[in-house]
């Protein structure tokens, strides 16, 4: 079985990101391409946080004047045992303790964190010329989304906090945050996204099909489909392409054979502004809009949201069902979202 | 006032962080609710409530207000009731 990929490096800092001990007073030196090393890591996708056992405020000044500071999230400084750095760092960052490597001079700390989270790998700063040839570590594919990871990372630390900070209505919040949707043909360059979003997006998805990205680009080229993507900015960033739908055209019957949506925009119902979407453009064509759909144990949620959006069961079987969309009168407000569609 | 619809508003206030919520009130049409919260409901009403939601009883009407959600949790434990009383579902 493949490793599991690294989501997140974390660095210790006397005798692995400098040489010298800071609390000894030692004159510190940048360890001799390491920043290289920070910038490919960045630009794979692969986060960065550090673990050191250490006063915080002088470590902070240190990174600082080194001018590293800006790769790390969630830097743990402090006196308590590393472990509790370590899985601090993983908590934070919503990944598991089994996609961190931690890179670490001290025999006796790489030790002490594998003894209570034994699914951390570690790798002695000794060895730092492997890192960059792990086969665990380096993306198949370099995605847009893989290289803004961090910076969305942070972006949406910063929406977390002013949601935290908010009085009134979560609606008023999303309306203040100004949503931009754009939904376009995918272009060769949405491919690798394109597809990595149909293997990790299990809840709002539905039909749970995967697709290469020679697939999808077969069904970008063809006539007789649309391959659209949704993208989503607001005013603290972009979440880049949250948003898949793979559509067959007959003349009269437009028919989705694949609709999802990124479970990191699920609470600003991005899956509902797609569906209105196509099924608005379908009307205009003076077309039938149908779905195909399959239950998974994952996605009630995609499910509900079609209900929620008049669609209805008009045929298929237990196993894939063909819902048809039959418009009502009210539905939900999308008051707090604006729609670019060049599609 | 009914106790569902009490659990019903106090979910809802709570979930989409509203001060009140009168219980007529089209939570859809305000737009106070977007289909994230209506999923969370969802599973409030089946997790919480424990009343079971079929397919079919996924539908706006049913969700629309406090008063519609009370209204269909409170007759679907009536079908269970009844179901109940007349000896159980049928095993034939």
């Amino acid at each position: 079985m493949p490793l599991k990929p690294i989501k997140c490096v974390v660095w210790d800092l006397d005798n692995t990101v400098w040489r010298g001990v800071l609390q000894e007073g030692d004159e510190l030196e940048i360890r001799a391409g390491i920043e290289k090393i920070f910038d490919t890591l960045d630009g794979w996708g692969v986060l960065q946080s550090v673990a050191s056992r250490n006063d915080e405020a002088s470590c902070l000044t240190q990174l600082k004047h080194f001018g590293i500071e800006k790769w790390f999230l969630e830097p743990q400084l402090n006196w308590g045992a590393k472990h509790e750095s370590v899985r601090r760092i993983a908590e934070r960052l919503n990944i598991g303790t089994d996609s961190l490597l931690l890179i670490d001079d001290d025999p006796f700390e790489r030790a002490e964190v594998r003894s209570v989270l034994s699914d951390v790998r570690t790798l002695d700063v000794a060895d730092l010329h492997t890192l960059l040839d792990r086969p665990d570590i380096k993306p198949p594919v370099v995605t847009p989304e893989g290289r803004r990871r961090r910076l969305m990372y942070m972006e949406n630390r910063r929406r977390v906090e002013a949601e935290d900070n908010f009085e009134g209505p979560t609606s008023e919040f999303l309306a203040a945050l100004d949503a931009e949707y754009t939904i376009r043909r995918a272009g060769e360059s949405d491919l690798a996204r394109a597809g990595e979003l149909t293997v990790r997006t299990n809840q709002l998805n539905a039909t749970g099909r995967t697709f290469s990205i020679e697939e999808l680009d077969r069904f970008r080229r063809s006539d007789r489909h649309e391959l659209l993507v949704m993208e989503l900015t607001d005013k603290f960033g972009s979440f880049g392409l949250v948003g898949l739908a793979l559509l067959g055209r007959e003349p009269d019957l437009w028919t989705i054979k694949l609709l999802l949506t990124s479970c990191r925009v699920m609470s600003r119902g991005a899956g509902t502004v797609l569906l209105r979407h196509l099924a608005d453009r379908a009307q205009r064509h003076g077309a039938t809009l149908r779905s195909e759909f399959i239950h998974t144990d994952r996605n009630r949620a995609m499910f509900a949201i079609y209900k929620f959006a008049d669609f209805t069961q008009v045929g298929g079987n237990d196993d894939e069902l063909l819902l048809e969309h039959r418009p009502r009168a009210a539905s939900p407000s999308l008051s707090h979202s604006r729609i670019l569609a060049p599609w | 006032m009914s106790d569902v619809a009490e659990r019903v508003r106090d979910f809802i206030v709570r979930a989409a962080r509203l001060r009140s919520l009168e219980d007529n009130e089209n939570i859809l049409e305000s737009g106070l609710v977007n289909s994230l919260l209506l999923v969370q409901i969802l599973n409030f009403v089946e997790r919480d409530l424990e009343v079971e939601v079929a397919d079919d009883d996924l539908d706006m009407h049913n969700f629309q207000s406090v008063a519609a959600i009370t209204a269909f949790v409170e007759r679907a434990r009536s079908g269970m009731v009844a179901a109940i009383a007349s000896g159980g579902p049928e095993h034939s």
